[in-house]
C-alpha cells in the first residue's frame, strides 16, 4: 500500500504544481486564456464577424445595410457588452471558414449545427439553441470561432447562454 | 469462488497447480474482471465528457484499447485450463502467448498513436479548443471537468497495474506483466491529460501534445518490450525469466538435479516457454555400460517435474551422444 499512496500523492503533487503554476500565468488575465489574445483586442476593439445568408439566423437581404437575424442580433449585443464595434463580412460559409482558419475573421454566422463538417477548421461553440433543420432533424445552433480562442470562446458562449434564444427560434423550427 | 468457476482454476492443461498459484490465479481473473469493468465505464464517461472535443478524444481510444490486455487474459486463461486432446497433444498453452502477442500489439498501437496523435497537432500548430458547457444546468468550463474525469478514470488504473505487476511473477504470467504496464501507461496519459488541460487553460496551447509526446515514448518502448517478448516466445526461444531476457533458473535446476544421477554422464537441456507453462527436453548421455532402466528414467523424469509446477511437461532423451541440432543452453548463464 505504501508506494501506492506515494505514487497517488506524487501525481497530486504534479498537476497541484501545474495548476498553481498556470493560475499565476494566466493571473491579471483570462483562465482559460487566449494564445493569440482575442479577447482584449475585440475589446474595446473591433469584433471581425463572417456572415452566410440562413434565415432566420442571419438574413443579408437588406443590401448594404446591417444584417439581420437571430444570430446577427445576438453578435450585435455581444458586441455592446465588451464595448466593440462590430465589422460585417459577407461570404459563402467555405470561404468565411477559411478566413477565419487564417485568424482574419473572429466569429462566423450563419445557422452553423453542431455536426457542422467545419469542427477541424474552427472551434464551435458550445450550442445555444435548438432547431428543427429542413431535414427534419433536430440541430444544435452553434457558431465558428478561432481554433484556441478560449478566453474569447468562453466569454461568447457565457453571453449566448445567459440570452433566452429558444424563445426567439420561429415557432415551426421548434422542436 | 464458487463451485461452477473454480474448475478451471485448479489446472492449466494437465498440470495441477499448488495452492498459492491457484488463489494467485483466482485473484487475477477477479482483478481483471473489474478491470474491463472500469475501463468500460471510462470509456463510457470520457466520451459523454469529451462529446466532440479533439482533446479528450485520444483518452477515450486509449481507454478502449486498454480493455484489450484483460480481456485476452481472460479468454486465454479458459483455453490453457482446457486437457490435452489427440488435436492439440501439447495442450493450448500457447494461447497464453497469443494473448501476451495481443497485449503487446495494443501497448504499441497505444503509444504509437499517442505519438502520432501529438506530433501532428503540434506541427500543424493545432490550438485546442476548449469551451464552456452546461452540466445539471451549471454552466462550467469543460477543462475542469475533463481534468476531474482524468483524474477519476486513473485511480482505478494504479491500483491494478500495481496489483497485477504482484500477481504476475507468481503465476509467471507475462499477459499480467503487459497489462500492468497498460494500466501504468493509462494512469501517465490521464495526469499528462490533465496538465496538458491545465496548460492549454493557461494559453500554452502545445502543452497538451508536448505533455502526451513526452509519455508516449515511455509507453512505445513498454510496447516493444513485449512485442519482442511475445514473439520470442513464440518462435521458441530459450525461456526466460518475466523480464524476457534472463535464461529461465530452471534450466539450471533441471540440469543440476540431473547431474546428480549415477547414470548421467553429460546432461543438457532445451526448455521453451508455452506461454504459462515449460516445454522441457533434457538430453542424457550414460557413462558407458551404465544404461539408466526404465525405472531409473521414470523416477528421474517425476522427482524433475515435481520441482516446480511448470516443468510437468518434462522428458529425458537417454542419448548415446548429443544430437548434431542439440544446442546448450545454459552455458551463457553461466560465464
Amino acid at each position: 500500500m505504501k508506494p501506492q499512496r506515494s505514487t497517488i500523492r506524487r501525481i497530486i503533487q504534479v498537476i497541484m504544481t501545474c495548476g498553481l503554476t498556470f493560475g499565476l500565468v494566466a493571473c491579471g488575465g483570462h483562465y482559460p486564456a487566449d494564445p493569440e489574445g482575442s479577447l482584449n483586442r475585440i475589446s474595446g476593439g473591433t469584433l471581425r464577424v463572417g456572415i452566410s445568408h440562413q434565415p432566420p439566423w442571419v438574413d443579408t437581404s437588406g443590401g448594404e445595410e446591417d444584417p439581420e437575424g437571430i444570430e446577427a442580433q445576438l453578435i450585435a449585443d455581444y458586441a455592446d457588452s465588451i464595448n466593440a464595434e462590430v465589422e460585417w463580412h459577407e461570404g459563402g460559409e467555405e470561404q468565411l471558414i477559411g478566413l477565419i482558419a487564417e485568424k482574419e475573421l473572429d466569429v462566423v454566422i450563419g445557422g452553423l449545427t453542431s455536426q457542422s463538417p467545419w469542427s477541424s477548421d474552427a472551434a464551435l461553440t458550445t450550442s445555444y439553441a435548438e432547431s428543427l433543420g429542413v431535414d427534419g432533424n433536430t440541430a444544435q445552433q452553434v457558431m465558428a470561432i478561432q481554433m484556441g480562442e478560449n478566453a474569447f470562446m468562453t466569454s461568447l458562449e457565457r453571453f449566448l447562454l445567459e440570452q433566452d434564444i429558444d424563445q426567439q427560434v420561429p415557432e415551426e423550427m421548434r422542436p | 469462488m464458487t463451485a461452477k468457476r473454480s474448475h478451471n482454476t485448479t489446472s492449466f492443461g494437465m498440470h495441477d497447480l499448488p495452492p498459492e498459484q491457484q488463489e494467485t490465479l483466482r485473484k487475477a481473473k477477479r482483478v481483471e474482471k473489474i478491470n474491463i469493468l472500469t475501463k468500460v465505464a471510462a470509456v463510457i464517461l470520457i466520451y459523454a465528457v469529451a462529446g466532440n472535443s479533439q482533446a479528450m478524444k485520444a483518452a477515450w481510444i486509449e481507454d478502449a484499447l486498454a480493455i484489450l490486455p484483460p480481456l485476452a487474459f481472460l479468454v486465454a486463461i479458459r483455453f490453457i485450463s482446457l486437457k490435452p486432446s489427440p488435436r492439440h497433444p501439447y495442450g493450448l498453452h500457447r494461447s497464453m502467448g497469443i494473448g501476451h502477442l495481443v497485449a503487446a500489439v495494443a501497448l504499441l498501437v497505444f503509444g504509437t498513436y499517442l505519438l502520432v496523435d501529438s506530433a501532428m497537432g503540434l506541427f500543424v500548430g493545432e490550438h485546442p479548443p476548449i469551451g464552456l458547457m452546461e452540466i445539471f444546468g451549471i454552466t462550467m468550463w469543460s477543462g475542469w471537468l475533463m481534468v476531474v474525469v482524468s483524474i477519476i478514470v486513473i485511480i482505478p488504473a494504479i491500483f491494478i497495474g500495481r496489483i497485477n505487476a504482484k500477481l504476475a511473477p507468481v503465476l509467471h504470467n507475462k499477459v499480467l506483466y503487459a497489462d500492468a504496464a497498460m494500466n501504468k501507461a493509462d494512469w501517465m496519459t490521464g495526469v499528462a491529460t490533465s496538465v496538458g488541460i491545465l496548460g492549454v487553460g493557461a494559453g500554452i496551447w502545445w502543452f497538451d501534445a508536448a505533455a502526451a509526446i513526452i509519455i508516449s515514448f515511455d509507453i512505445i518502448s513498454d510496447g516493444v518490450k513485449n512485442l519482442r517478448g511475445s514473439l520470442a516466445d513464440l518462435i521458441d526461444s530459450r525461456a526466460t525469466e518475466s523480464d524476457s531476457r534472463t535464461p529461465h533458473r530452471l534450466m539450471a535446476d533441471v540440469r543440476d538435479r540431473l547431474r546428480e544421477y549415477d547414470w548421467v554422464d553429460k546432461v543438457d537441456v532445451r526448455m521453451r516457454d508455452q506461454g504459462q507453462v515449460f516445454h522441457t527436453e533434457a538430453f542424457v548421455v550414460p557413462p558407458e555400460g551404465r544404461t539408466p532402466s526404465l525405472a531409473e528414467l521414470e523416477e528421474a523424469r517425476t522427482t524433475c517435474a515435481d520441482m516446480d509446477w511448470k516443468l510437468h511437461d518434462l522428458v529425458i532423451v537417454p542419448v548415446g551422444e548429443m544430437p548434431a541440432e542439440f544446442v546448450a543452453q545454459i552455458d551463457e548463464k553461466e560465464q
